[in-house]
């Protein structure tokens, strides 16, 4: 039940975000709206129920902001590489192994690699991911494993909650 | 000038600076798409316009954004396109793979390895 | 400058309109067109801005959901029903 209020809650912010509107007719039918939609997400059987997904939302920022820094420093190596003024590309491919047990984190691994440009994952198979680099070096870093230790620490976090 | 003169003079460069590079970001992207060699190195480049321009082009127009929900929204555009671009990245690269397109590795790099190994 | 950086987008879709016409696989053609469709969010974004048009950006959020399903559209039917893209 209080996951259904707190999924409601982020919608009715949500709308109020998009719409920008207070009239108290508009604000009436977004209530009926958004209690619509959590009703209908309950039907679907689409609201988690076992796990709580909103306490994975700090650490998630945590995540992100270091996300951002390395999608910042990634981007101005292929910058460099595309402009020829730095080391010319050496494509590279390997398979990495993943660590993350829950399919959530695995995919928000996956997403991270691909997000962050000069590495993309090509396949994900099983527990390991194809990842394709535009230098060698990323390779390297990924195999070096901080982003995954990252991930592992999410994934922990969500584990932990689950049971 | 007065305190809040200066803080939207501050708040006007930053924005303008975040959008001109952005706008940057994404132009040596295209640039990219077409010098570099294959399929696979040219989807990287397509990431530089979809990260480094998406990001500097939409929170620089927030910085500048006249009141917070404009720039609320901005922010809701830009996560949204930060979680369709890898999706649509390795959709493209595993379609690629999966009809058989290899791409051009360096010289002493292993062969890739076959799907379903 | 948002002047100057919508000039940038549009030689940003002159560059990729020459990549989708040069191929040379499927692949090339549908990478510059989903970079075209992500460029077309930022350009309407900042055009609204530009214009002092700020409801423009509930169009580029419709734009930024639409582009995607797109993307992933046309590569099901590149590769067939055989599995899902």
């Amino acid at each position: 039940m209080i996951q259904r209020i707190l999924l409601g809650v982020a919608f009715y912010f949500l709308w109020i975000g998009l719409s920008g509107h207070f009239s108290p007719f508009l604000v009436a039918t977004s209530l009926i709206s958004v209690v619509g939609v959590v009703l209908l997400l309950t039907h679907l059987g689409l609201v988690a129920r076992q796990f709580q997904p909103f306490s994975l939302v700090v650490p998630l920022v945590i995540y992100w902001g270091w996300l951002l820094v390395e999608i910042v420093k990634s981007n101005i190596d292929v910058a460099r590489c595309v402009l020829g003024l730095g080391r010319p590309a050496t494509p590279s491919m390997a398979w990495i192994e993943t660590s993350q047990k829950s399919e959530l984190c695995r995919t928000l691994y996956g997403n991270s690699i691909t997000l962050t440009p000069g590495t993309f994952t090509v396949l994900a198979e099983g527990d390991r991911f194809l990842v394709h680099a535009l230098h060698r070096e990323g390779i390297a870093a990924l195999q070096d494993g901080e982003m995954d230790r990252r991930c592992l620490a999410l994934d922990e976090k969500f584990r932990g909650r689950i049971a | 000038m007065t305190a809040a003169d200066i803080l939207d003079l501050g708040r006007n460069v930053l924005g303008d600076g975040l959008v001109f590079l952005g706008a940057f970001a994404t132009l040596v992207g295209a640039i990219g798409l077409l010098r570099l060699p294959d399929f696979y190195t040219r989807a990287h480049a397509g990431g530089v316009t979809d990260t480094a321009g998406a990001i500097g082009i939409l929170v620089g127009l927030a910085i500048l954004s006249p009141d917070l929900l404009t720039a609320l929204k901005l922010l809701i555009v830009l996560v949204v396109a930060l979680f369709a671009s890898p999706t649509s990245c390795h959709a493209l690269a595993r379609a690629a793979f999966r009809s058989g397109i290899r791409p051009a590795l360096d010289g002493d790099r292993p062969p890739p390895p076959q799907p379903g190994e | 400058m948002l002047y100057a950086a919508a000039i940038a987008i549009f030689a940003t879709f002159a560059l990729a309109l020459i990549r989708a016409f040069a191929g040379p696989t499927v692949f090339d053609r549908v990478l510059a067109l989903n970079v075209i469709g992500t460029k077309t969010i930022l350009l309407i974004a900042v055009l609204g801005f530009a214009t002092d048009r700020y409801d423009f950006i509930d169009i580029a959020l419709v734009y930024a959901v639409l582009n995607l399903i797109g993307t992933v559209a046309v590569l099901r039917y590149l590769i067939g029903d055989k599995e899902s893209a």
